[in-house]
């Protein structure tokens, strides 16, 4: 550190500290030069021109033209947006619900006191789903999930219970979506639970005891409030991403049957990119986009009130 | 069933005796991972059967007959070009990873380290691009890539991928852990930026590119929606579409095919999974804000 020093003083009286401040800014404006230049075009632009779309009808052959709200009182008029916005706040809420759930438990088995050996195998386990393409794991559900000949039902019918029409009622096919959606990603969910469980002192447990806190006490009163902010993010990321789904209904359901399963993506993708009715396609995003930052501040704004920082 | 190992020496297991809760935790545990693996065991199962048997009642999950020419048959259909999949797939997660690594690198030494004005608003101003949902801007981007007649080319996923503001945080994060004295020392030995990126900063940050790396190349070979998108003609066909228009081209009994081809494609990652175990769980864990 001495010679670095000297170097340092050496350095210092040169004089050269300006062209080289201005050289290192050339620099830097070089090295972040295809970063902003791809959020000017991939970002920005569509934003801007998704903005606009949704004022404009457009069907990619005649040039588009301006059309002031009349996407967004189609969107009113629409008997198919109800059902369609509606699946998607189902699936928001149950899939979260499930997900987070589904997660804890695997994270607080993980993290009890079992042998390292059986905790590395069923990280990896529970984990692995996550690697596959929801889209193309989807098509062995389809299998599964099948009404007669699915070895789900089959086994449902062993246990003495009823067939499920997982896919092809429109009562349950929501549910099926839910199911096989979020076996394909709790594995992240759990990751990060395990982490938050692993990062809660012992002292607290210790002092529970102490108290006569029973497992479940300590369970409530220690575990769940210092996981919260592991919680809140999930629901926060959860939240936008479900709000945007579209592959495991896509290849499990079409949507159907009717638009029982179809999400708002789903919508605007048939909308835009089968219609070619893309001014409409554009509203419905700038809803999506809108919901989904509404939803994001109504998080924020009342995490205050159950998530426990330290 | 799990006494066995449960009692062994070389396992953390101070307390000398088996307590109920373990064996029923772990008993828990495997019935949950035999949900979790069922799946892929019944994906594996079905690829290897004769398509009459695929549906048989009751289920059989070891083969009757195995039957590996359901392997021979996707991979060489005449139709359906399954290992151009496969190389469209490896060409554009290759280029993906490979370019966001350079630009991320760049972008994110220039803001944890370079000087200019207007660095912290720019930095600030790009992460809100972080807040917009990709899929909401889709149809003006396709409308964009039509502009730039970009449609059914594989650049039409590549280039909007070449950077990515979530990598160029990531890395930011990780270099502001390295101490200034480093760098210090080489400027003063006259180095400029571009050598202390690349011979200082580079090994150091080397971990951090690992976790950008995997996460970027797996998300960019399972992706579905875009190519979905972008693409029309069959031979050029991401893995995750194609095998997924697979289905379309085979009628129901064709399963066994099917699931051969679909096995195809999760046999490299599982592969990958179990030699790289701990730095994928370690990269995706960390990328979603372990630390």
């Amino acid at each position: 550190m001495g010679a670095a020093g000297q170097v340092l003083r050496r350095g210092g009286d040169g004089g050269g500290g300006r062209s080289l401040r201005r050289r290192d800014a050339l620099t830097a404006w070089l090295f972040i030069l295809p970063t902003v230049v791809g959020f000017l075009v991939f970002v920005i632009g569509p934003i801007v021109g998704g903005l606009a779309l949704g004022f404009m009808r457009y069907d990619l052959l005649t040039p588009p033209s301006f059309v002031g709200g009349e996407n967004f009182v189609k969107m009113i008029e629409d008997q198919r947006i109800l059902q369609i916005f509606g699946n998607t706040i189902y699936y928001v809420v149950g899939m979260i619900a499930l997900d987070l759930v589904w997660a804890l438990v695997l994270a607080v088995a993980l993290n009890s006191f079992i042998p390292r050996f059986f905790k590395v195998f069923f990280r990896a386990v529970f984990f692995f789903p996550i690697l596959v393409s929801g889209a193309v794991i989807s098509i062995v559900w389809l299998y599964l999930f099948n009404m007669d000949l699915g070895i789900i039902n089959w086994y449902l019918v062993k246990l003495g219970l009823d067939r499920v029409p997982w896919l092809i009622s429109s009562d349950w096919v929501r549910n099926s979506v839910i199911i096989m959606t979020v076996w394909n990603g709790v594995g992240f969910n759990m990751l990060l639970l395990l982490a938050g469980l692993q990062n809660i002192p012992a002292e607290l447990y210790e002092a529970g005891r102490i108290d006569g806190a029973g497992r479940w006490a300590s369970f409530g009163r220690i575990t769940l409030p210092m996981l919260t902010p592991v919680i809140f993010f999930i629901l926060v990321k959860g939240a936008i991403g479900v709000f945007q789904l579209f592959d495991s209904p896509f290849v499990l359901t079409k949507g159907g049957p009717g638009d029982a399963s179809r999400t708002v993506l789903m919508y605007i993708w048939e909308k835009g990119f089968q219609v070619l009715d893309f001014g409409y396609a554009a509203a419905i995003g700038l809803v999506l986009f809108l919901a989904i930052l509404a939803v994001t501040a109504v998080q924020f704004a009342t995490s205050d009130r159950w998530v426990f920082y330290r | 069933m799990t006494s066995k190992p449960l009692v062994s020496s070389r396992l953390r297991w101070n307390r000398g005796y088996l307590r109920t809760s373990t064996v029923l935790t772990v008993g828990a545990l495997l019935l949950l991972s035999l949900f979790m693996a069922f799946p892929f065991v019944w994906m594996l199962s079905a690829s290897l059967k004769v398509p009459k048997t695929a549906f048989s009642i009751p289920p059989q999950l070891w083969p009757y007959e195995w039957r590996w020419e359901n392997y021979q048959q996707v991979l060489f259909h005449p139709t359906v070009p399954i290992p151009r999949f496969f190389l469209n797939s490896l060409n554009i997660a290759v280029l993906v990873t490979l370019g966001q690594l350079i630009t991320c690198t760049a972008a994110a030494y220039a803001f944890a380290r370079l000087r200019f004005r207007g660095r912290e608003v720019l930095f600030v101003v790009l992460l809100t691009a972080l807040m917009v949902p990709a899929q909401v801007t889709i149809v003006p981007l396709y409308i964009e890539m039509r502009f730039f007649k970009l449609i059914d080319t594989h650049a039409a996923l590549i280039l909007p991928a070449l950077t990515n503001i979530f990598g160029v945080f990531l890395l930011r994060q990780y270099l502001l852990t390295i101490p200034d004295e480093l760098e210090d020392a080489a400027r003063m030995d006259g180095a400029g930026p571009v050598r202390i990126l690349l011979q200082i900063m580079l090994p150091l940050i080397g971990p951090a590119l690992t976790t950008l790396a995997i996460v970027v190349f797996t998300g960019t070979w399972n992706a579905f929606f875009f190519p979905l998108i972008f693409l029309n003609d069959w031979q050029k066909f991401t893995w995750p579409l194609g095998v997924t228009m697979l289905r379309g081209q085979y009628s129901q009994n064709s399963v066994t095919v099917i699931m051969a081809g679909i096995t195809l494609g999760v046999a490299p990652v599982l592969l990958a999974f179990l030699v790289l175990q701990r730095r994928m769980i370690e990269s995706i864990g960390f990328t979603g804000g372990i630390k």
